[in-house]
C-alpha cells in the first residue's frame, strides 16, 4: 500500500480539487448546516498514523473496493429486477469518497449499496442515531439526507 | 386455506425480501434503505408478504432460483407501518408465493414525486427491518 494518500485524479467539478473537496465537506458537516453543531463522538474525524493515512484505512479501502465491485452489476443483479449502475454513477460515487477521504474530515462510512434504481448510495451511521446518506443518482450529482436526533431531517445536493 | 384477500389486521406481521447488496453487519441499522426503494415494476406498491400465509424462505420462491441465496428477509409489524401512515393490502399472485401484498403508499411514481418525504421514510422502515432479521442467506446453504 502506498505511504501517500494521492489527491484524487478526477472531480465534480471544474475548480481544484482541494478546493472543492473543502466545499463538499462544507456542506456536508452538519455544523455547518443551519448552525447546528455535532456532538462529541458523532462524525469524528480520522487519525493519522505515522504515514499520513487515516488510522481507519483498511474500512476505507473496504468501501472503495465494495464501490468498485458495483461496476460489475448487471441489470436483474437481485433477481428482482434492479437496474445495474452504470459505470459513470459508480466512479462518480468512487470520486465523491475519494475526495471525502482526502479531506480526512470523516470515518470511513459505515456501507455503501447500490439501489435497485441505479443509483448508488454511501452511509454514516452511529449508535446515537445520526444518520447520514449521500445517494449518487447521476454522474456528479448527489442527494444528502442527514438526521440527527431530535432534530428535524436535513437534505441537500451535491453540487448545491 | 385462509382467503389471502382478508384484509390485513393491524396484528399482524408481514415479510420483505432484503438483497445482501442491502444488508450491511455490524452497524445500527443493519438493512439499508436500498432495500425499501420501489423500483419500475412497484407501480402498484411496494410488496411484503403476509405472515400468517408463508413461511419467511417460501418469499423467496419467486427470485430466480440462483438468486434465492442472495437474501435475507426481515419482518415488520403492519401496526408499526400503521404508525408511518403505511398502509398494507391483499395482492395475491396466483403464480407466487401466497399472501402477497402491497404497501400502496410507496410506489416508484410517489417515491420520485417527494423523494425527500421518502427517503426519510425509508430510513425508518429500515430500522424496523434491523431490528427482526427472520432469515438469512446462510440458512439456504447445506
Amino acid at each position: 500500500m502506498s505511504g501517500v494518500l494521492e489527491r484524487p485524479a478526477r472531480s465534480w467539478g471544474s475548480r481544484p480539487i482541494p478546493g472543492r473537496a473543502h466545499e463538499l465537506l462544507h456542506s456536508f458537516l452538519p455544523s455547518e448546516a443551519n448552525g447546528r453543531h455535532v456532538r462529541a463522538g458523532t462524525l469524528q474525524k480520522n487519525a493519522l498514523n505515522n504515514e499520513g493515512l487515516p488510522a481507519s484505512d483498511a474500512a476505507w479501502l473496504a468501501m472503495l473496493e465494495k464501490l468498485k465491485s458495483f461496476r460489475e452489476l448487471e441489470d436483474d443483479w437481485d433477481g428482482q429486477g434492479a437496474h445495474g449502475p452504470s459505470e459513470d454513477v459508480v466512479n462518480s460515487a468512487i470520486d465523491l469518497l475519494e475526495i471525502i477521504r482526502y479531506e480526512g474530515e470523516l470515518p470511513a462510512p459505515s456501507a455503501v449499496a447500490p439501489s435497485p434504481d441505479g443509483s448508488v448510495l454511501i452511509v454514516w451511521q452511529e449508535q446515537d442515531g445520526m444518520y447520514c446518506e449521500v445517494e449518487v443518482v447521476r454522474p456528479s450529482f448527489a442527494e444528502v439526507m442527514l438526521k440527527l436526533p431530535g432534530q428535524e431531517t436535513l437534505h441537500w445536493t451535491i453540487p448545491n | 386455506m385462509e382467503d389471502e384477500l382478508q384484509p390485513v389486521d393491524d396484528g399482524e406481521f408481514v415479510y420483505r425480501r432484503i438483497h445482501r447488496q442491502h444488508f450491511q453487519p455490524g452497524i445500527p441499522s443493519c438493512v439499508l434503505v436500498t432495500a425499501f426503494r420501489p423500483t419500475d415494476d412497484d407501480k402498484s406498491g411496494l410488496s411484503v408478504f403476509r405472515q400468517r400465509f408463508v413461511q419467511p424462505v417460501d418469499t423467496l420462491l419467486s427470485v430466480k432460483e440462483e438468486k434465492r441465496k442472495d437474501h435475507y428477509v426481515a419482518r415488520l409489524a403492519v401496526a408499526d407501518l400503521r404508525k408511518l401512515g403505511l398502509s398494507v393490502v391483499p395482492d395475491p399472485d396466483p403464480l407466487g408465493p401466497h399472501g402477497h401484498s402491497l404497501i400502496p403508499e410507496l410506489t416508484t411514481q410517489a417515491y420520485h414525486a417527494d423523494k425527500r418525504r421518502w427517503k426519510d421514510l425509508q430510513e425508518e422502515l429500515a430500522k424496523l427491518a434491523s431490528a427482526d432479521i427472520v432469515h438469512r442467506p446462510d440458512s439456504l446453504v447445506s
